[in-house]
């Protein structure tokens, strides 16, 4: 059935990227007046949904009514003006002025505003706020916010949902992308849950977090395949690797590596992880007096594989085994057969290359390994093949470090597990029967759930 | 590196592919074969027009006359650097019986050049090369063309010319694209000579405008110039000619064209045109080449009084703007030194 | 395989019709203008010769911009770095006694490399220490120097026996040995190869030569895995303005013998066409720059022996510049595919 015209609705949505389906049959109606929350794990398909929205990104199939056109007919490369997008982190320009910035997004200057401040005196949140007014002001149907809270304070947030509230009281639709379960509890008017690209749920207001969180991260499959892990007796073993008081924004993390473990450290994008794999590979300078030893000098007796692997790890225009002789070790990768070694690098899948990563960087972890975000766009031979890896490197006595946003992982990798929330490390526990949930919560801020999932254990 | 192989292979059998077509026969009765040099582009300069015309008539006539003859205009473009290599290839095709070109720095050019191809024949005009038997220069006097402007700046420049834009100082102005041998030893002492012989107290004050183009700049110095009383600017500067033309007619003064006629540029405000006739001389010496009769080796300089340096007074514009007593002066003066009654002496130009 | 193949071969033939399209059009014996265009340069010693000669240079500022790009820079400056080196080689071997000789011209040539490398170090610096895009500066620089030189030439450093803009002649016992005479050609060419063979070795061979490259691929990943990219970068840059002063050096002793304005002829742009063609590697950079050097003696041949006429020779080269950079920069640069969502 078709939707009345001010109702927008998704009908059956799917997007694929590099051949891997990103949105799979996404379907759901926004209400005018509504202002809904949209939460998923990292790469459920939220901001590709975003940007099926704004008309930047053509989906396979699928259907959105209610916006004036069909998504399958493109507009000439141009961007649907009836859904106006916040990116995170607006991009600005400098010696842009805030009057500018209206120009730029709306074509046009609200006269009540102070136009000529620069954008650069501005705060991340700051910009975030006037990214949305911005946004209001270009008069769309549906705003579409991805994670605009981010950088802000209570204060800010309250006074971010108030001017949000504002545009949907006359008439508009806003979808407000965030990693706050609390946030959106107390906002919104709902929260639809992606999951693997399709709608895993909807919760109206008042809806129990831990349901939504659970929603999420889906039921817990990995919980069969958890069994107490043998921990070394670490009475009488010194850490290899020692962070202590490292800023990661405002906040500050400590945290240790035994010989011999695999610490994973959780958490969602963008809540401190990529900050402390910058830190612990030495590409942020300020960090280096809180990291002993400094994972970055070539004698350290550390290595690391990066999330970033073509950006971090390999070096495009070069061969694959140029790329896997970089240390300077005359050898051929191990497991890729001889036709590729004189392909250039970027002919490798993503699997491929992590793979590659991982052979050339583990024989170098004569003390340990930093691992970050391992699993990202692995297939199961892959996945399976880099766990095998570190658990033999672990089990060699070596110690490893993972930063990883996928709590699947943790599990079935750590040995110990801290999570980071906000830029602080908000707990560290062994794997347990049901911590998969725990570990969920945790992740979105659900911190007030510690004791009964605590309890029900 | 099999690619570059692959292509090289390709490269390399294209050539021999074209390599077989080109056994040519060569043809018993074979054209006399005529390549013109340019140094720089024949569009918009009126001394390379000249040449190439001069050329042309001269292969119509032998054409007509039964005597077949090709030419060829080779343009070599504005970089000087590549003139030298450029003419030595011309020389090196080996296609040419005779290389035609024509500027002052041509036969340093063409010196080098000569020895390496012995039968190589070369006609230079507007330059000067003695004692090589296969180099015929033909030299416009530029002394004399530079007194004719000298002297009718003069004429005009004298508060009792009757020129509203004569003012009362006795100066005159030279601006010059650049310094150079041709234009330190004869244009400005040939410029001078030409005032003077009107009156001695006449002076002359010279600028270079540092290159052949910036038309903004000769401007400011044509107005620096007219701001100390020169009204009268002879103006060799090549584009910054149109600069000169702006600054005097803002001023109301007056400028001099050198080498051909200039009068539409700036009508009222080009009130004289001095000219180097070299059309009919290239035409004349090219007709010689062709039929053998050239005197290679013997430089040749050309002035009024051979017809090969004169006036404009043919455009309306020298009727219109130049009052009858300045006229009449000058066109007395003119015809002494073309009928040989009167003479001055050129320095020794070479 | 296939991919690198058609890359250099497509560029080449939409070139090469463009320039038979020309001739076609621009001449009234068009068979004739072709077969001087192609075969022009091997027509005659003379020819042969001046293409070598010209190649000269272009395999020099060629393997100076890929050492550039090999560090992860661009050198647009090699113009006013060719004519430095020119420039300053003129004035020193005016400047010395002609009994000095070889070593006198061993002299000069230093010097050139020296100066040249000194304008490119100026950009370099610049990088590295104020983050300045030393692409846009060695451009700027090149073009505000080239006017500079151009003026001291024609006003007070001018030749005054000489109707062209031009520097004395330098003294007949500092003039490279001929080659092919009476052509152009001279000694520089066998320096221009050896160097070829010189920075293919360096560059596949060695391990600071990967160092470099691992540097110009992807300055981050090389800093994490121990190289210091910045350094090999200032270093690489510095040395691509050498190759182009040694160039100009060259272009001195060895064909011109005398700092004229306009001795740069385009090298230095040229050298970018000739490291494009080779696809960045250094004995393709040697062919790109012989077959530059085929267009522009083909060019002029073409002009000798038929009614064509205006400077052809830049044009056909604009023409294949434009297609080897559509086709070297027109496609979208994979690098690194980047993680969604």
């Amino acid at each position: 059935m078709k939707p009345s015209n001010a109702t927008i609705g998704i009908e059956n949505l799917w997007s694929q990227y590099d051949g891997e389906p990103i949105l799979c049959g996404l379907s759901l109606t926004l209400e005018p007046g509504g202002l809904y929350g949209l939460v998923g794990e990292n790469g459920s398909g939220k901001t590709t949904f975003g940007r099926v929205l704004q008309g930047l990104l053509r989906p396979n199939k699928g259907t959105i009514w209610g916006l004036g056109r069909s998504p399958r007919k493109k507009l000439h490369g141009s961007v649907n003006r009836q859904v106006q997008g916040v990116p995170q982190h607006p991009k600005t320009f400098p010696g842009l002025s805030v009057g500018d910035y209206y120009r730029l997004v709306s074509g046009k200057v609200p006269k009540d505003k102070e136009t000529h401040t620069p954008l650069s005196s501005l705060s991340m949140s700051g910009l975030n706020l006037l990214g949305i007014r911005a946004a209001i002001h270009a008069g769309p149907k549906l705003l579409f916010l991805d994670e605009t809270t981010a950088p802000m304070g209570p204060e800010e947030v309250k006074l971010h949902y108030a001017t949000v509230r504002n545009f949907t009281d006359q008439g508009g639709i806003a979808l407000v992308v965030s990693h706050r379960l609390q946030e959106l509890i107390d906002f919104s008017d709902g929260i639809f849950v992606i999951r693997h690209g399709s709608l895993a749920g909807f919760f109206p207001p008042g809806s129990n977090a831990v349901n939504i969180s659970h929603s999420m991260f889906g039921k817990s499959n990995s919980d069969a395949v958890l069994s107490p892990r043998a921990v070394k007796n670490r009475i009488h073993q010194e850490p290899i690797l020692r962070v202590s008081n490292l800023s990661l924004g405002t906040k500050k993390v400590s945290f240790d590596l035994f010989p011999g473990e695999i610490h994973c450290i959780l958490g969602m994008k963008e809540q401190g992880l990529e900050l402390l794999e910058d830190s612990l590979a030495g590409l942020d300078t300020n960090g280096r007096d809180h990291i002993h030893p400094p994972l970055w000098k070539k004698n350290s007796g550390f290595s690391y594989v990066p999330r970033d692997r073509y950006g971090r790890g390999l070096f495009p225009g070069l061969s694959v085994r140029e790329n896997f002789q970089v240390h300077g070790t005359p050898k051929n990768p191990p497991s890729l057969p001889s036709h590729w070694l004189h392909q250039p690098i970027q002919n490798l899948s993503g699997g491929m290359a992590q793979r590659l990563i991982l052979d050339r960087e583990i024989p170098r972890a004569e003390h340990g390994l930093l691992v970050c975000e391992p699993g990202i766009g692995l297939d199961q031979t892959h996945r399976a093949y880099l766990h095998q890896a570190l658990i033999d490197l672990r089990n060699e006595g070596k110690g490893v470090l993972v930063l990883t946003s996928d709590p699947d992982e943790a599990l079935s990798l750590g040995d110990r597990i801290s999570v980071v929330h906000d830029n602080e490390i908000v707990a560290q526990s062994q794997p347990f029967e049901g911590s998969r949930e725990f570990l969920s919560d945790l992740m979105v801020g659900l911190s007030n759930t510690l004791s009964s999932s605590e309890t029900g254990t | 590196m099999y690619s570059y192989l692959v292509i090289l292979g390709i490269f390399l059998s294209t050539i021999g592919v074209f390599a077989g077509g080109s056994s040519q026969v060569v043809p018993e009765n074979k054209p006399f074969a005529i390549g013109i040099f340019v140094p720089g582009v024949v569009e918009g300069s009126p001394t390379y027009e000249m040449m190439v015309g001069g050329v042309r008539k001269a292969v119509e006539e032998a054409t007509a006359s039964g005597r077949p003859v090709d030419y060829q205009i080779f343009e070599a473009g504005f970089n000087q650097a590549e003139w030298p290599s450029s003419m030595t290839s011309l020389a090196a095709s080996g296609a040419y019986d005779l290389i035609v070109t024509s500027n002052p720095s041509m036969p340093e050019i063409v010196q080098a050049v000569v020895g390496q191809f012995p039968n190589q024949h070369f006609l230079v005009l507007d330059g000067y090369l003695a004692d090589n038997p296969r180099v015929k220069t033909i030299y416009f006097n530029q002394y004399e063309q530079a007194f004719l402007a000298g002297y009718l700046g003069g004429l005009i420049t004298n508060p009792t010319s009757g020129l509203s834009g004569a003012n009362s100082s006795k100066r005159l102005g030279l601006l010059a694209g650049q310094e150079y041998p041709v234009m330190n030893d004869q244009i400005r002492p040939g410029f001078s000579a030409g005032a003077s012989a009107v009156d001695a107290d006449i002076e002359v004050d010279f600028r270079v405008l540092g290159n052949w183009y910036d038309g903004g700049k000769a401007a400011d110095l044509v107005r620096s110039m007219i701001g100390s009383g020169a009204d009268v600017v002879l103006t060799i500067a090549g584009g910054g000619n149109q600069g000169a033309i702006s600054a005097a007619a803002e001023a109301g003064t007056y400028v001099i064209w050198y080498d051909a006629s200039g009068y539409t540029y700036g009508p009222g405000t080009v009130i004289g045109s001095t000219l180097v006739l070299q059309e009919q001389f290239a035409y004349r010496a090219t007709l010689q080449g062709i039929q053998g009769t050239l005197d290679y080796g013997v430089p040749e300089i050309l002035g009024i009084s051979d017809g090969a340096v004169g006036f404009d007074f043919e455009s309306p514009e020298y009727r219109t703007f130049l009052p009858p007593g300045v006229r009449d002066s000058f066109e007395l003066f003119f015809e002494e030194l073309s009928t040989g009654q009167k003479k001055f002496e050129s320095p020794n130009l070479f | 395989m296939k991919k690198s193949f058609s890359s250099i071969l497509l560029p080449l033939i939409f070139a090469f019709g463009t320039v038979i399209l020309l001739l076609i059009l621009g001449s009234s014996d068009p068979w004739a203008s072709i077969q001087a265009f192609f075969l022009g340069p091997f027509r005659n010693l003379y020819f042969f010769g001046n293409m070598l000669d010209s190649a000269t240079y272009i395999m020099l500022t060629g393997l100076g911009i890929l050492l550039a790009f090999k560090g992860g820079s661009f050198n647009l400056g090699g113009e006013g770095q060719v004519y430095t080196g020119a420039f300053v080689t003129a004035l020193f071997l005016g400047w010395i006694p002609s009994a000095t000789g070889n070593l006198g011209v061993g002299l000069a040539l230093v010097l050139g490399i020296c100066t040249g490398g000194t304008l490119a170090g100026i950009s370099a610096l610049l990088r590295r220490y104020l983050g300045v895009n030393d692409l846009i500066s060695s451009y700027l620089l090149s073009l505000g120097i080239i006017p500079f030189y151009d003026s001291l030439i024609a006003g007070p450093l001018r030749d005054p026996s000489s109707n062209l803009l031009t520097t004395p002649e330098i003294d007949r016992a500092f003039w490279l040995p001929k080659i092919l005479v009476p052509s152009n050609a001279h000694i520089g060419l066998f320096v221009a190869l050896g160097l070829g063979g010189f920075f293919f070795w360096l560059l596949q061979g060695t391990r600071r030569g990967f160092e470099l490259r691992l540097s110009g691929s992807n300055p981050l990943a090389a800093q994490l895995v121990g190289v210091s990219a910045s350094t090999y970068s200032f270093v690489a840059f510095i040395s691509s303005g050498a190759l182009h002063g040694l160039a100009g050096s060259l272009a001195v002793t060895g064909t011109y013998h005398a700092a004229l304005v306009g001795v740069t002829s385009g090298f230095g742009w040229n050298g970018i066409a000739a490291a494009l063609i080779g696809r960045n590697h250094p004995l393709g950079t040697l062919l790109g720059a012989l077959f530059f050097a085929y267009l522009q003696t083909g060019a002029r041949t073409a002009m000798i022996y038929t009614r064509f006429s205006t400077e052809l020779a830049i044009l056909v080269q604009g023409f294949v510049f434009l297609f080897i950079t559509a086709q070297v920069f027109g496609k979208k640069q994979i690098r690194g595919r980047s993680l969604h969502d």
